[in-house]
C-alpha cells in the first residue's frame, strides 16, 4: 500500500480531535453538495476542498508549463482560455484519449476478453449463415453486465475492431431545446424515445433485409447476401433509454422483444451494456403506495429506495432467459490489472511527453498502486485520477510541496469526482460504507478511565464518538436503504444473542415508525420516516455492548472477533428478495402461466382464489403433482406434449412452488444466482474495506499492509473463479 | 338508521303501502326496508329531540348554518339532513336544490369543487310555496370522516366561497376526523345511539309491515346485536325475513345471522383459563378460528363474562380487561386472529392461575 | 382433465356434503327469487367458492357455469393503468380486486357503476339483478370499502353483491350491516375423511383408514389443501402404506427447519444464518404472518410449558408489528431475535 496514503489514512482516523481532517476520506457528497456549498463547507468539506484545488488553479495560471487540468465543471469557463497549452492534450480527458485500440491494452482478463470475443465470432458466423445447417442463430442478445468502469463497452469496440465489424451504435437522442431534465420530463414524451429505438432496431433490420430480398433470384439473393456481410455488423447498445420510466421501460421491453422475433439472418446480433448501480428505483413500489405519489413530485429524492440495477431489471425476462439472449458479468477490474492498465497510459505519455515521468517512475508506481486500490474497480475513475494526480504531480515537482501534493491530489480527485458524480455508483458507496462503519463499530469516545463500562452499564457509558443524527444527515442514500445496510450487517457486531435480540427490537420499532402506517397520516410520513430511523440507528447504537473506544482497536474485541479487521459489509438481500418476489407475482399476470394452470384444471385459481391460498397450497401441490411423470402425464396430459412444460412461466410456477434444499436442482440455481450478485458486491466491499480508516484503525498498522498485498493476490485470482465462489473466499 | 315516531306510525305505514301500489312486487322487494321506511319528514325523526328542535326553528326562520352532524352509524343522520331537505323545498324542488355526495363517488376535492361549482350555478326549478324553499341549496357531504385532511383543507375554501347560495351538511360517524377548521365553520350536532325499547319498537312495526313472522326474542336479539344501529337491525331484518320464508323467525337463527358465537362456545373458552395447558389453549382457539368466528366477537362477548365472572377479583378482571384492549387494538390493526386470541387466551389463562396459587 | 379438487368440486346446492343446516338456507335464499347482499365468511378451504358457485347456479341454472375469464383495464386518477382479470358469465362477475392493490377502490367504483348500467340488457333475463362477487374482501382497502357502502344501498334494485372473505373482523362495520353474514365454518376431521373417501371412490382408489385421517388432521380442516394432499401423495406412492408420511408443502417444512435451527443454537450467527431463510420465504411470496405464526408454532412446540405464553405473546407482538410496518424481514428477525434470547436465559437457567 502506498505509504503516504496509509500515513493519511491512519491520521485522518485517528485524529479525533480535527474535524478538518477526517473528510479527507469521509466527506459524504450528498446530494445536497452540487447545491450548498456555503452551508456544508462548514466543516471540513470546503477548507479540504481549497487546499486541493488551490495549488492546481494557482499552478495552471502561474506557469506556463502546465499540463492539462481536469477541471470542476463550474470552474471551467474561466480557466478554460489559461490551460492546456501543452498541444497534444487539448481538452481531452485521458479515458477516451488513451482508449486502447488493441485487447492486449484492455485492462481486462484474458479470459473476460476471449468470452466476448468466442460469443461475436459464433454470432457472425451464424448471422452469415454459414453453418445454416444448425438452425436459426441462437447468438441473438449478448448483455454484458457489470459495475461502471469495468471496461464492458470499450471491451466491445476493440473486439469490433479487432474482428472488423462495423458498430451501429444506439444513441439517446437529446432534446436540446429543453434545458433541464425537468423539462425533459414535462415536455418529451419519454416514449417516443423507445418508439425512435423500436424505428432503429427495424430499420437494421430493413437494411440487411433489403440486400437480402430485393434481389430477383436466388443466385442473386446468395450473392447479396454474401456482400451485404461481407462486412458484418453489430448493434450497440450502450445507452440505454430512460428505463426508470415505466412506461418507457415497457415499451423498451417490447422493443427488445420483437428484436428475437425478427428471423437472425435478417438482422445482426446485438450488444446491450448494462451498468449496474445504485440507482433510485421504486422498488417499493407495492410495499409503500403511499409514498408513491409523492415520489413523482419530488423527484424520487428522499423516498425512493436505491437499488442494484441489474440486466433483468432491464431487459425483459422472457428476453433474457431466452435461448437467444446471452449474458457475461464483467466484475470491478482488479487492482493488479488497473495498475498495468495505468501503468501503459503513463508510458504511453512519457513516451510521447515530458522528460520528468521518468524520473519520477517510483513515485508514480506508488500512486498507480493507490489509485488502483482506491478506484474499487472502476478503471475509469482510475484514469481520471490518474490524470488529475499526475497533472498536480508534474506540477508540483517544480514546487517543494511534493509529498503533500501527492497525498493531496489523489485525495482531491476523490472529492472533485465524488462532487460530479453526485450520486454517482462509486462514491456514494463509499461513504455508504464509512457511515456504515460508524454507526455498526458504535465507537465510544476514549475514556480517561480506560475500561470505563460500569457495572450499571448502559447509563455511564461514554459518549458516542460520531453523532448518529451527523451520520443520518450525512448519508449518501436514503434513509430506508441505509436502514436496510445497517440491518444486514448488525449481527456479526453482536457479542451475543441478546446484545442482536435488543438491537432487533429497535429495528423493528423503528420500522413500525416510519412506516407511513395506518395511524400516520400521509403529510407526517416523512418527518415519521426519520423518527424511525433514529430511533432504529441510535437504538441500535446504544445496545451494543461491549463498545469499541476510538483509538483502541485492540482491546475490546466482539465475540465474533474473526472478520473484525476485514469486516465487508454485505448488502442487503431486501432488494433481490423484493425483485424476485415482484418477479413471481408477476406470474399472475402472464398469459401463459394462467394458460398452463388452467390447462391443469386451475382455471378459477389466479383469478378468483386468494393468492395466499394458491402460492401456499395449490402451487406446491401442483408442483409435485404435475412433475410426477407416471401420474402427471395422465393429470395434466395436454401439458406433456406441449411446449409450454419449457416455457419460462412455466419454470417460474416451478420455482415459485418450491423452496429450500428439498429439492436440488431448482433451489441450487435460484440461489447461486443470488449468490453470484453478492459476490460481485463483495469483491468491491472487500476492496473498501481493506482501506477504509475505521478498519485501518481496527488492525494493526503491519497487518494492513500486509493485506494490501494479499488484495492484489486475491484479486486477481478472483477473476478466474467464478462469481459464487468469491464469497467463499472473503471470509 | 332511521325510524318515524311512535305517533306517527300510521302515517308512515300509510305511504309505504301507497308507494307499494304502484311498483310490482319483486321491484319492491329489491328497496331496502331502510330506504323504504326512512323518515319522509322531519317531524318523523323523533329519537334525536334537542336536534329536531333545532332544524325545526331554523326551518321556520329559513336561516340554516352549515351543520355537522356525528354520531354512531345507524342514528338517523343521514336521514335527518334528507327528510329536513324535504321539508325546506317539498319533494320535488329538493332534487334540484340538493347534491348529495357520498364516498362512493370520486371525491377528490377537484371533483368537488367542480361539482360544487356547478350545482351552485344551475339554475333551481321553481320554488314551491307550500315549503320555506329558502334562496341557499344544500350539499350533503355523507361519510366526510373518510375525506383526507388535504380535502377537507380544500373543502374549508370551498365552503366560504359559495356560502351565499349553498350550506353544507357533512356527516360523519367520527367528529375527530374532521379536521378542527372545518368543524369550526359548523354547528356540530351530536346523535345518539338509538335508545332500546324504541329500537325494539321500531323494528317489530316494521316486521310486521312487512309479515315477517318473529318468534318471541327475535326482534330482542336484532336489536341486542346490532349495538343501536338501527340500520343493522333493519337489514338484518330484512335478510332474515328471505332466508325464513314465511316461519318463524326465532332468536337463534338471529343469532346465527348475525355473526353471534354461541354462549356455550365463549364459556368453553373461559373455562379453560388458569386450569387448561398451551396445548388444549390452543386446540380451542384452532375452533374459534376453523369455525369462522370472528376473534373481535369472540374478544367482546368474553369481555361480557369476564365483567361478571364472580371468580375473578377486581384486579385480575383489570388486569384481563387491559390484555383485551391490547388485543383488540392489535385486531383492528389487522393483526393475525389466531395468533392475537392465542395470546389473549394465554396471558389471561396466567392472569386466573395467580388467584389459585 | 383437471386436478381433483377441481374435478370433483361440487356444482349444485344438492351436492355439497356437510353443512347441510347452511345449504339449506341458502337454498331457500336463491329459490326466493331475491338475495340480499351477502358476506360469505370463514376459514380457507372450508367451501366458500364452492357454495357461492352453487348458489349461483342455483339462482340462474347452469348456464351461470359457462364462465369466461377476460382482462379487463381500469385506469387509475393517475392515470395508470391496471390489469385486472376477471371471471364473468352472463349474469355475474367475480373479481379479486387485491390484484389492484391501493387502487382497489377505482376496480370496485368502475364494475359496480357499469354493472349498474347495463339493468337494461339484463332485463330480459329471469333475474332482475347481476351478482358481483368479491374475492378476498378482507383485503380491500377501507377506501375501496366505504365505496362499497352507499353503492350497496343505491343499486340495489340490479345488483347484489357477494363478498368472499376469510373474517369479518377486516370488513367495516357499515359493510357488514349491509349484508347477510354467512359462516361457513372448516369441516370436521371426520367430513373431510367422508368427502376424500368421496374423491377417492370417484377415482377408484382406497384410502386405508389411518391415513385419510392423518391426511385429514394434517390439512388443518382445510378441505382444499386435504385433497390436494391426497392427490400429491397418491403420485408419490400408490397403493398407499398405513403410515406413509404426510406430504406437507416445502415452505412448512422450509419452516420447520428454521423453528429447528433457532432451537439449536442461539448466537449472532445462527440469527444470520435464519435471515437467509427466511429471505428464501419471503421470496416465495409466502406472507410474513404465515411464516410467523407458522415458526412460532412450531417453536411453541418445542419449548418447555413456563414459556410458551412468552413465546405466544412475542408472536403476537412482532405479527402485530408487521401490520403496521412495511420490511416484512426486519419483524420476523426481530422474533427469532426475541426468541433466541429467551430460550437462551432460559436454558442457562436450567440447572
Amino acid at each position: 500500500m502506498d505509504s503516504d496514503l496509509e500515513a493519511l489514512i491512519n491520521e485522518c482516523s485517528q485524529s479525533t480531535d480535527s474535524q478538518e481532517l477526517r473528510p479527507v476520506t469521509m466527506a459524504a457528497p450528498t446530494q445536497s453538495l452540487h447545491s450548498s456549498q456555503k452551508s456544508n463547507g462548514s466543516h471540513g468539506n470546503g477548507r479540504r476542498r481549497a487546499i486541493s484545488d488551490r495549488p492546481n488553479f494557482k499552478l495552471a495560471r502561474s506557469n506556463s508549463q502546465a499540463q492539462h487540468v481536469l477541471r470542476p465543471p463550474e470552474a471551467a469557463k474561466c480557466t478554460s482560455d489559461l490551460v492546456n497549452d501543452s498541444a497534444d492534450d487539448r481538452g481531452e480527458v485521458w479515458w477516451q484519449r488513451y482508449e486502447p485500440c488493441s485487447v492486449e491494452e484492455l485492462a481486462l482478463h484474458s479470459a473476460k476478453i476471449a468470452q466476448v470475443k468466442g460469443w461475436l465470432e459464433m454470432a457472425i458466423n451464424a448471422a452469415a449463415g454459414t453453418d445454416s445447417s444448425q438452425g436459426p442463430s441462437i447468438f441473438r442478445i449478448l448483455v454484458l453486465e457489470g459495475p461502471p468502469g469495468a471496461c464492458k463497452s470499450t471491451c466491445v469496440r476493440v473486439l469490433a475492431k479487432e474482428l472488423e465489424l462495423d458498430i451501429v451504435e444506439w444513441i439517446n437522442p437529446l432534446d436540446l431545446r429543453a434545458s433541464t431534465a425537468a423539462q425533459l420530463e414535462m415536455e418529451d414524451d419519454p416514449v417516443s424515445i423507445v418508439r425512435q429505438f423500436e424505428d432503429f432496431l427495424l430499420r437494421a433490420e430493413k437494411y440487411s433485409g433489403l440486400a437480402l430480398y430485393d434481389t430477383a433470384d436466388r443466385h442473386d439473393a446468395e450473392e447479396a447476401k454474401r456482400l451485404a456481410f461481407s462486412r458484418h455488423k453489430i448493434i450497440l447498445v450502450d445507452d440505454l433509454p430512460n428505463i426508470l420510466h415505466r412506461d418507457t421501460r415497457e415499451s423498451f421491453r417490447v422493443a427488445l422483444q420483437r428484436f428475437i422475433s425478427i428471423p437472425a439472418h435478417c438482422s445482426f446480433p446485438m450488444v446491450i451494456v448494462v451498468s449496474e448501480c445504485f440507482g433510485m428505483q421504486q422498488v417499493l413500489e407495492d410495499e409503500a403506495p403511499r409514498q408513491r405519489g409523492r415520489r413523482l413530485h419530488d423527484n424520487a429524492e428522499s423516498n425512493a429506495e436505491a437499488t442494484v440495477w441489474s440486466a433483468s431489471d432491464v431487459i425483459p425476462s422472457v428476453v433474457y432467459n431466452s435461448v437467444f439472449c446471452h449474458s457475461i458479468k464483467f466484475n470491478p477490474v482488479a487492482p493488479t490489472i488497473a495498475t498495468k492498465g495505468l501503468r501503459r497510459i503513463l508510458q504511453l505519455r512519457s513516451g510521447r511527453g515530458s522528460q520528468k515521468s521518468i524520473k519520477l517512475a517510483q513515485q508514480q508506481t506508488d500512486m498507480i498502486k493507490a489509485i488502483s486500490n482506491e478506484c474499487q474497480g472502476d478503471f475509469r475513475l482510475a484514469v481520471t485520477m490518474l490524470q488529475l494526480s499526475q497533472a498536480a504531480a508534474e506540477n508540483t515537482d517544480a514546487g517543494k510541496k511534493r509529498r503533500r501534493g501527492q497525498a493531496g491530489a489523489v485525495t482531491g480527485i476523490i472529492d472533485n469526482n465524488g462532487k460530479q458524480r453526485a450520486g454517482g455508483a462509486c462514491r456514494s458507496a463509499l461513504d455508504m460504507f464509512h457511515a456504515l462503519g460508524k454507526v455498526l463499530y458504535a465507537k465510544r469516545e476514549a475514556t480517561k478511565s480506560s475500561n470505563g463500562v460500569s457495572a450499571d452499564g448502559n447509563m455511564m457509558r461514554e459518549k458516542l464518538e460520531s453523532d448518529p443524527d451527523e451520520i443520518l444527515d450525512r448519508l449518501p442514500v436514503d434513509l430506508s436503504t441505509f436502514g436496510l445496510f445497517v440491518h444486514e450487517n448488525y449481527t456479526d457486531f453482536c457479542s451475543g444473542i441478546d446484545e442482536a435480540a435488543a438491537a432487533a427490537e429497535y429495528f423493528s420499532e423503528g420500522d413500525a415508525l416510519s412506516s407511513s402506517g395506518r395511524s400516520f397520516q400521509s403529510a407526517a410520513s416523512g418527518v415519521a420516516n426519520v423518527y424511525g430511523s433514529m430511533v432504529s440507528v441510535r437504538g441500535y447504537m446504544n445496545a451494543r455492548g461491549n463498545p469499541l473506544y476510538a483509538g483502541d482497536g485492540t482491546t475490546n474485541e466482539p465475540a465474533g472477533g474473526r472478520r473484525w479487521s476485514m469486516a465487508a459489509f454485505r448488502k442487503p438481500l431486501f432488494f433481490e428478495s423484493y425483485k424476485r418476489r415482484a418477479m413471481f407475482g408477476g406470474v399472475w399476470h402472464d398469459p401463459v402461466a394462467t394458460d398452463i394452470l388452467s390447462k391443469s384444471g386451475l382455471p378459477m385459481a389466479l383469478s378468483s382464489a386468494s393468492r395466499q391460498t394458491v402460492v401456499q397450497d395449490v402451487l406446491p401441490y401442483w408442483a409435485q403433482i404435475v412433475s410426477s411423470s407416471q401420474h402427471g402425464a395422465a393429470t395434466v396430459g395436454s401439458l406433456e406434449s406441449s411446449w409450454l412444460r419449457n416455457s419460462a412461466a412455466y419454470n417460474q410456477l416451478m420455482r415459485l412452488a418450491t423452496i429450500g434444499d428439498n429439492r436440488e436442482g431448482t433451489h441450487n440455481d435460484t440461489s447461486s444466482a443470488m449468490a453470484g450478485k453478492w459476490g460481485k458486491l463483495v469483491t468491491v466491499e472487500r476492496g473498501l474495506a481493506t482501506h477504509s480508516p475505521l478498519t485501518a484503525t481496527a488492525a494493526a498498522a503491519a497487518a494492513a499492509a500486509a493485506t494490501a498485498t494479499a488484495t492484489d493476490a486475491l484479486a486477481e485470482l478472483k477473476l478466474v473463479l467464478s462469481d459464487d465462489d468469491i464469497e467463499d473466499f472473503s471470509d | 338508521m332511521d325510524f318515524f315516531g311512535r305517533p306517527k306510525a300510521d302515517v308512515s305505514a300509510d305511504s309505504a303501502s301507497k308507494t307499494a301500489k304502484h311498483v310490482d312486487p319483486a321491484k319492491d322487494r329489491a328497496i331496502p326496508w331502510v330506504e323504504k321506511y326512512r323518515p319522509k319528514n322531519i317531524n318523523e325523526v323523533t329519537a334525536q329531540e334537542e336536534v329536531v328542535q333545532v332544524l325545526r326553528s331554523s326551518l321556520e326562520t329559513k336561516n340554516l348554518p352549515h351543520l355537522l352532524f356525528y354520531g354512531p352509524p345507524g342514528t338517523g343522520k343521514t336521514s335527518t339532513i334528507l327528510a329536513l331537505t324535504r321539508d325546506m323545498y317539498g319533494p320535488d324542488a329538493a332534487k334540484t336544490r340538493v347534491l348529495e355526495l357520498n364516498a362512493s363517488d370520486e371525491r377528490g376535492i377537484s371533483v368537488i369543487r367542480e361539482k360544487v361549482k356547478n350545482f351552485a350555478r344551475a339554475v333551481v326549478s321553481q320554488a314551491d310555496p307550500k315549503y320555506p324553499s329558502p334562496p341557499y341549496k344544500i350539499v350533503i357531504l355523507d361519510e366526510a370522516d373518510s375525506m383526507t385532511g388535504d380535502a377537507q383543507a380544500a373543502l374549508r375554501r370551498i365552503m366560504e366561497k359559495y356560502s351565499r347560495i349553498t350550506r353544507f351538511c357533512l356527516v360523519c360517524n367520527y367528529v375527530s376526523r374532521i379536521i378542527e377548521p372545518l368543524a369550526s365553520r359548523c354547528t356540530k350536532f351530536r346523535f345518539k345511539s338509538l335508545p332500546r325499547d324504541q329500537a325494539i319498537a321500531r323494528v317489530k312495526e316494521v316486521a310486521e309491515l312487512e309479515y315477517v313472522n318473529c318468534a318471541d326474542g327475535a326482534v330482542d336479539a336484532l336489536v341486542e346485536c346490532a349495538e343501536g344501529d338501527l340500520r343493522r337491525a333493519m337489514m338484518s331484518l330484512q335478510s332474515a325475513s328471505r332466508m325464513v320464508q314465511g316461519r318463524a323467525l326465532d332468536a337463534e337463527m338471529v343469532a346465527e345471522l348475525v355473526g353471534v358465537i354461541p354462549a356455550d362456545f365463549v364459556k368453553t373458552l373461559r373455562g379453560a383459563w388458569g386450569v387448561s395447558s398451551a396445548q388444549k389453549i390452543r386446540g380451542l382457539v384452532d375452533d374459534v378460528v376453523y369455525s369462522g368466528y370472528p376473534a373481535s366477537r369472540v374478544l367482546s362477548q368474553l369481555h361480557d363474562l369476564v365483567i361478571e365472572d364472580q371468580q375473578l377479583n377486581s384486579l385480575q378482571k383489570a388486569k384481563i380487561a387491559i390484555v383485551m384492549a391490547s388485543v383488540d387494538k392489535a385486531l383492528s390493526d389487522g393483526a393475525d386472529e389466531q395468533l392475537q386470541l392465542f395470546d389473549m387466551m394465554m396471558q389471561a389463562s396466567q392472569i386466573t392461575a395467580q388467584q389459585t396459587v | 382433465m383437471a386436478l381433483w379438487v377441481e374435478k370433483h368440486r361440487p356444482a349444485a346446492l344438492d351436492k355439497l356434503s356437510f353443512h347441510s343446516g347452511l345449504t339449506e338456507h341458502l337454498k331457500q335464499l336463491a329459490s326466493s327469487g331475491d338475495l340480499p347482499h351477502l358476506l360469505v365468511y370463514g376459514p380457507t378451504g372450508a367451501g366458500k367458492r364452492t357454495r357461492i358457485a352453487a348458489v349461483l347456479r342455483e339462482i340462474y341454472g347452469p348456464s351461470a357455469e359457462k364462465l369466461k375469464v377476460s382482462q379487463r383495464v381500469f385506469e387509475t386518477p393517475s392515470r395508470r393503468k391496471l390489469d385486472i382479470n376477471i371471471i364473468s358469465s352472463n349474469y355475474h362477475i367475480e373479481v379479486n380486486p387485491s390484484d389492484a392493490g391501493i387502487y382497489d377502490r377505482v376496480v370496485i367504483q368502475d364494475l359496480i357503476k357499469e354493472i349498474a348500467q347495463t339493468q337494461q340488457v339484463a332485463a330480459s333475463s329471469a333475474r332482475k339483478f347481476k351478482i358481483v362477487v368479491i374475492h378476498e374482501a378482507d383485503a380491500l382497502s377501507r377506501d375501496a370499502q366505504h365505496a362499497l357502502r352507499r353503492t350497496m344501498e343505491k343499486y340495489m334494485g340490479n345488483m347484489r353483491v357477494i363478498l368472499c372473505s376469510t373474517s369479518t373482523g377486516k370488513i367495516i362495520g357499515p359493510v357488514q350491516s349491509r349484508c347477510l353474514l354467512v359462516r361457513v365454518a372448516a369441516p370436521s376431521v371426520d367430513e373431510v375423511v367422508d368427502v376424500m373417501n368421496i374423491v377417492a371412490k370417484k377415482e377408484g382408489i382406497s384410502i386405508p383408514p389411518s391415513f385419510a385421517a392423518q391426511i385429514a388432521s394434517g390439512s388443518q380442516r382445510n378441505l382444499h389443501r386435504a385433497l390436494l394432499m391426497l392427490e400429491a401423495s397418491y403420485v408419490r406412492q400408490y397403493p398407499f402404506a398405513e403410515a406413509q408420511d404426510v406430504l406437507l408443502p416445502e415452505w412448512e417444512e422450509y419452516i420447520k427447519v428454521i423453528a429447528a435451527a433457532a432451537l439449536k443454537q442461539q448466537t449472532p450467527a445462527q440469527l444470520l444464518a435464519i435471515r437467509k431463510q427466511l429471505y428464501e420465504l419471503l421470496t416465495h411470496c409466502i406472507p410474513p404472518p404465515t411464516i410467523l405464526k407458522g415458526i412460532a408454532m412450531q417453536l411453541i412446540d418445542g419449548v418447555e410449558e413456563e414459556l410458551k405464553a412468552e413465546i405466544v405473546h412475542q408472536a403476537a407482538f412482532y405479527e402485530h408489528r408487521l401490520q403496521n410496518g412495511q420490511k416484512a424481514i426486519v419483524h420476523l428477525e426481530a422474533f427469532m431475535a426475541k426468541f433466541m434470547s429467551i430460550y437462551k436465559r432460559h436454558l442457562m437457567e436450567l440447572p
